[in-house]
């Protein structure tokens, strides 16, 4: 029997100095049988020639996109349009997955054929790749209802192709929390479990979040849960409300080397 | 009419949101005031409240409506306008929602008379809902002041007293943080005058669909981060820290209940 190909989206957009990693993270999997769509949504930064160089050295990288930008959700949503695998993931373009985390997953998915999605825990890293700390979002415990509070169903993710297009895939329409509404409605029409191994590095990056663009965010997450308590037949019987909390922070700066005097 | 007749010692700023259903008991709360010598001017927002505005102070000589403000920078050039035309020696600003202590003009007012060298003196204060209902109190002017902890949090709010010569030295209301423009006032006065609390309830802050830290959230959070910036790089801060803002949200689903209850009862 053939094994399944798994198809790995990976946006890109100016991560040329994060992307080698992320591409190394995929050709050190232990599981072959993948494929990387690789859109690059009009780089400025050289990535798109990163990508060029990956595909030419791999066939199992496929170069995705025309060149121009279309913003995040659009190019997750046509990049996994064209995905031919029997499962698709999605690997952001400045993270890293752990070398046994397509084997993994798969061999939970097929051990549960009754899943359509199911997510691991992750670490965090820093701009230099070290270690930050576990994830906190896996803490929390899944459930379909649960998933409107919190997002819990963090990187990585697996999705049967089936499921996926089932629930209607990426929305490209939304701007922020294109992965949160997928989940909501995957959580509405497929089983999801839950794999309690660390198997993605999910990289934090001091500034690449403006403060417009976290507000946004905030707001296209909650928009999602009041569609998801529409399509629930919840909305009457349910009520909504956000909680958020701002703090202004003053960080000493770093300490620059000192230079001795000639 | 004049912006302050001839007896009135505090100018009362009145910005009216949204149809401006609490109007009528913000203005009761005014003419309770134990301290007489005041004067209101009343900024309304849209035709609807200035219409209700002008019906309510109607056979009221203390009371003056101003012209609509139609965003949130009109509104704070109307009161800026309004308190660089006033001849008051004090200004206080009063959200056309909220409502006063009978004794908080009297209070604040000696509060600043005992310490001339302080030019703003504010309370703590309550929060309640469009009912009316106390949901606590808030929870910021609990915390201490100082002029550094005022760049993280603002705690000098919302009943404040200025002194008229504090306020102009200070630079008065700008509009380049529309919907923080009374933090970026007080930033600015931390920096030039003393401040005052009086550790006391005087106000009563409505928490209702129209209110801006409900209607404008998210606008202001931005605006207030922007003038937490601004003020980081006035006093020259920002050559030893990097300023950044930190967001938490989170999402509270409850089930309607077809009948609310009655507290204690199971």
């Amino acid at each position: 029997m053939t094994p399944p190909l798994i198809s790995i989206a990976v946006p890109i957009y100016n991560t040329a100095h994060y992307l080698p990693a992320a591409l190394d993270s995929l050709l050190a999997q232990d599981y072959p049988h993948w494929e990387a769509l690789l859109w690059d949504d009009g780089s400025a930064d050289g990535s798109a020639q990163l990508a060029a160089a990956y595909a030419a050295r791999d066939s199992r990288f496929r170069l995705l996109g025309d060149g121009r930008n279309h913003g995040n959700p659009a190019a997750l949503a046509q990049t996994l349009a064209q995905a031919r695998g029997a499962f698709v993931g999605v690997l952001d373009s400045d993270d890293l997955l752990e070398p046994m985390a397509l084997a993994a997953m798969l061999a939970f998915m097929q051990a549960q054929p009754q899943l359509g999605m199911a997510y691991s825990q992750y670490v965090e890293i820093d701009e230099a790749g070290a270690l930050l700390g576990p994830g906190r979002r896996f803490a929390t415990p899944y459930s379909a209802h649960k998933l409107l509070v919190e997002f819990m169903t963090y990187h990585f993710r697996l999705i049967r192709s089936e499921a996926y297009r089932a629930a209607g895939g990426v929305d490209a329409s939304i701007d922020e929390s294109a992965d949160y509404d997928l989940c909501l409605r995957l959580s509405e029409t497929c089983a999801i479990g839950y794999l309690p191994q660390p198997l993605y590095r999910y990289r934090i990056r001091q500034g690449s979040v403006s403060v417009s663009q976290r507000l946004r965010q905030v707001r296209s997450s909650f928009a999602a849960v009041e569609r998801a308590l529409q399509r629930r037949g919840m909305a009457g019987s349910h009520s909504l409300s956000l909680g958020i909390r701002a703090r202004h922070v003053l960080k000493p700066k770093p300490q620059s080397p000192l230079v001795p005097s000639a | 009419m004049s912006a302050c007749d001839t007896n009135a010692t505090i100018c009362v700023l009145v910005p009216v949101q949204g149809d401006g259903a609490f109007l009528a008991q913000t203005l009761t709360s005014l003419q309770a005031q134990t301290f007489p010598h005041w004067q209101a001017q009343l900024c309304p927002s849209n035709a609807t409240a200035a219409a209700r505005a002008r019906v309510l102070a109607a056979d009221w000589p203390q009371l003056h409506v101003n012209a609509v403000c139609v965003d949130t920078i009109t509104a704070i050039t109307a009161l800026a306008d309004a308190a660089n035309a006033s001849p008051c020696e004090w200004l206080c600003v009063l959200d056309g929602a909220d409502t006063l202590a009978p004794t908080a003009l009297a209070t604040l007012h000696a509060a600043l008379l005992a310490q001339p060298d302080a030019g703003m003196a504010y309370s703590r204060h309550v929060l309640i809902d469009a009912q009316g209902r106390v949901l606590g109190p808030g929870p910021l002017c609990e915390l201490p002041y100082s002029p550094d902890a005022l760049l993280l949090d603002c705690m000098t709010g919302p009943l404040r007293l200025l002194r008229h010569a504090a306020y102009r030295a200070a630079g008065g209301y700008r509009n380049d943080y529309p919907d923080a423009a009374d933090y970026d006032l007080c930033l600015r006065l931390s920096e030039t005058t003393h401040v005052v609390h009086v550790p006391q309830p005087l106000y009563q802050r409505r928490i209702h669909p129209q209110a801006a830290e409900v209607a404008r959230w998210g606008e202001q959070i931005e605006d207030r981060y922007r003038a937490f910036v601004a003020a980081v790089q006035r006093r020259g801060l920002d050559a030893q820290y990097d300023t950044a803002l930190e967001i938490d949200s989170w999402h509270v689903l409850q089930a309607r209940r077809p009948f609310g209850g009655i507290r204690g009862l199971p």
